[in-house]
């Protein structure tokens, strides 16, 4: 099997590329984000052998490089300060909320629940698949989206979470 | 995977409808920059086995032609091997080349001198000796110690001469 054309490419690009950028955020902030999944992106170009599940690939690709990302973030936050605000992780949301209110209900979910969510709501990826790129069971990826899902209903029908930012 | 779903409440299964209509946002993935990476390096992986497919069809003709020089080769030394067969054995056999074939038996055999550059090694030894074993040098027979038992220096000397001038060209 040869590597991946741009055809392709373009197409898991158009499909994934946003929920990666989301999933990336779990441990990314800002535009770091966004590089780590360009960066995935390349890497899987430059793959003389095509992965056999380009998309988990590409979330596994994306996990370790975000991890390696923020760990060398917080390095540098220890010389700097961030005085920049979080941004928000949703173009549209629904009518019940705004971007930046989803942002803050997902941000406070923990985050091994939440990587599951992110990569089996907005990835589409199987729990077999989540479970591979998580390092963890399909059963315990199931039990950790159902406690995430759980997770996320209590803190959105809680009104202290609907703050207007300005 | 199916069965993961079922367990599902209603209630969750109406949260993860909802949160499926969230769009993530993506702003600084540059879409362009990964398809141009993509298409570089797509070409670049063409032309790299190009260049192998090349260099195996150079690889191959070059071991063909060795292959085929070799034969020839062999095939003449095989020939030349009849014939030197042939031409100890006394006789012209069928084999014998034209040119072996030709020498009369008994015939001495023909040196074919090729001159030599006057300015080689060679050249300049051989005719060092000359000067140093002329008669009019009285020291060669000191030098070369007592003459060979029944042979004639001066004949040697003659002999010698005239084959390092035929050798020099002079």
């Amino acid at each position: 099997m040869g590597s991946i054309g741009p055809e392709e490419l373009g197409e898991l690009f158009d499909g994934h590329a946003r929920s990666l950028v989301l999933y990336a955020r779990q441990w990314c902030e800002g535009p770091e984000a966004e590089d780590v999944v360009q960066e995935a992106f390349l890497s899987l170009v430059r793959q003389f052998r095509r992965p056999d599940q380009e998309v988990a690939w590409l979330y596994r690709a994306v996990r370790n490089a975000a991890i390696s990302a923020a760990r060398s973030r917080r390095r540098r936050l220890r010389r700097e300060t961030s005085v920049a605000g979080p941004e928000a992780w949703f173009s549209a949301v629904d009518e019940r909320l705004d971007a930046q209110q989803a942002t803050d209900c997902l941000a406070r979910l923990d985050p091994e629940l939440r990587e599951v969510i992110v990569a089996r709501v907005w990835g589409g990826l199987t729990f077999e698949e989540v479970g591979s790129v998580a390092g963890c069971s399909p059963a315990t990826a199931y039990r950790r989206y159902q406690a995430g899902l759980t997770q996320l209903q209590e803190i959105l029908e809680t009104p202290c979470t609907r703050t207007i930012r300005t | 995977m199916h069965t993961h779903d079922s367990n599902l409440n209603d209630e969750l299964r109406a949260l993860e409808s909802r949160l499926r209509g969230w769009a993530p946002a993506v702003a600084g993935v540059d879409r362009d920059r990964v398809l141009y990476e993509a298409g570089r390096f797509d070409g670049t992986q063409r032309l790299g086995l190009r260049g192998w497919k090349l260099a195996t069809a150079a690889l191959a003709l070059v071991s063909l032609g060795l292959g085929l020089a070799w034969g020839v080769e062999r095939g003449r030394t095989q020939a030349l091997a009849v014939a030197l067969e042939s031409s100890r054995a006394g006789g012209a056999g069928p084999g014998a080349s034209p040119v072996l074939s030709n020498r009369e038996p008994g015939a001495p055999p023909v040196h074919d001198f090729k001159p030599l550059d006057p300015s080689s090694y060679l050249a300049l030894t051989l005719s060092r000796a000359v000067l140093d074993d002329s008669p009019a040098n009285g020291e060669t027979t000191d030098r070369r110690g007592a003459p060979e038992p029944g042979g004639d220096s001066s004949l040697l000397l003659r002999f010698r001469g005239r084959e390092a001038s035929v050798l020099l060209d002079l």
